[in-house]
């Protein structure tokens, strides 16, 4: 799976922003523009974003848990991801729920 | 910081808990029940991945019963959203209130 | 200046019109809309459902009262140190 680099951009800004609101900047702004994303695709992003940080911490406040469907679900694309990788030769990142550390 | 608080200025009359919630709210004199409510929103903003259910029984325990859990969690995600949508768009500093 | 373009009161029209007017927020009495709605104008579907979203939750009926609400929105703020 190949991201474009707009998608890239986006996915850098919404990393940023979930783990360090304070740290955003109109460069930010500005390097999703340079990506291609208009002023309202930019909005978008920012309310999707903005959004799942709502919808973790619903989650998380009132220990909402998966349903079995879903886990199973989860990991048949898990396990269908690695075959991939594997038939590839690449590697699969250790544990894909983890998010990496802002650094 | 500069919009936050005008809200709850407006809604209280009282700049020392206005002040204090800014600065540090555990240096307020609260009652048990704000003070548990005041430490859940804290956690589940900075590490919503470290709630427990241990936490929710805190809450009942100070008298929250499932549908204040619920407003009070819902509080604090809107502001999680409204603080990424405002740093994210550089509304900084403004002098507009929320609302 | 916000970082992307916003429609401001004076150019609203439509669905943005109506939410700016439709104000229910401290900034709403001294005539003004919020710079948090303003920043939102350019997808007004989500501006409307977002703004309703925010008086139900801020505004409407519970036992946590107003005051309550609005002591956790500040201190949220304070432990996100957000600079708005």
């Amino acid at each position: 799976m190949e991201l474009t680099k707009a998608e890239y951009a986006m996915l850098e800004y919404a990393e940023k922003l979930t783990l360090t609101p304070r740290s955003m900047t109109e460069a930010d702004v500005q390097k999703l523009r340079d990506a291609g994303w208009s002023d309202r695709d930019i909005l978008d992003i920012v309310h999707v974003c903005a959004y799942f940080n709502f919808r973790v911490r619903v989650v998380d406040g009132l220990g909402l848990e998966l349903g079995n469907w879903q886990i199973q679900r989860a990991r048949a694309g898990s396990e269908r991801a690695a075959r991939l990788a594997q038939e590839r030769g690449v590697p699969m990142p250790s544990d894909p729920w983890r998010v990496r550390q802002a650094g | 910081m500069t919009a936050h608080g005008e809200a709850l200025r407006k809604e209280s009359e009282d700049d020392e808990l206005v002040e204090g919630l800014k600065r540090d709210y555990t240096r307020l004199e609260l009652s048990p029940t704000e003070r548990a409510m005041l430490d859940y929103a804290v956690k589940l903003t900075a590490a919503p991945s470290s709630v427990s259910e241990e936490d929710i029984k805190k809450l009942r325990a100070h008298g929250f019963d499932d549908r204040d859990i619920l407003d009070i969690v819902y509080v604090i995600c809107l502001y999680n959203f409204n603080d990424r949508l405002a740093d994210a768009t550089g509304i900084s500093g403004h002098d507009f209130l929320y609302g | 200046m916000p970082y992307i373009r916003i429609i401001p009161p004076a150019d609203a029209t439509g669905k943005v019109k109506e939410v700016y007017e439709s104000g229910a927020g401290p900034s709403a009495d001294r005539g003004k809309v919020s710079m948090i709605r303003q920043v939102q104008s350019l997808n007004p579907d989500v501006l409307a459902a977002w703004r309703a979203l925010d008086v139900g939750i801020m505004r409407g009926e519970s036992r946590v009262g107003r005051r309550q609400r609005e002591m956790i929105a500040t201190l949220v703020s304070a432990t996100n140190k957000c600079s708005y």
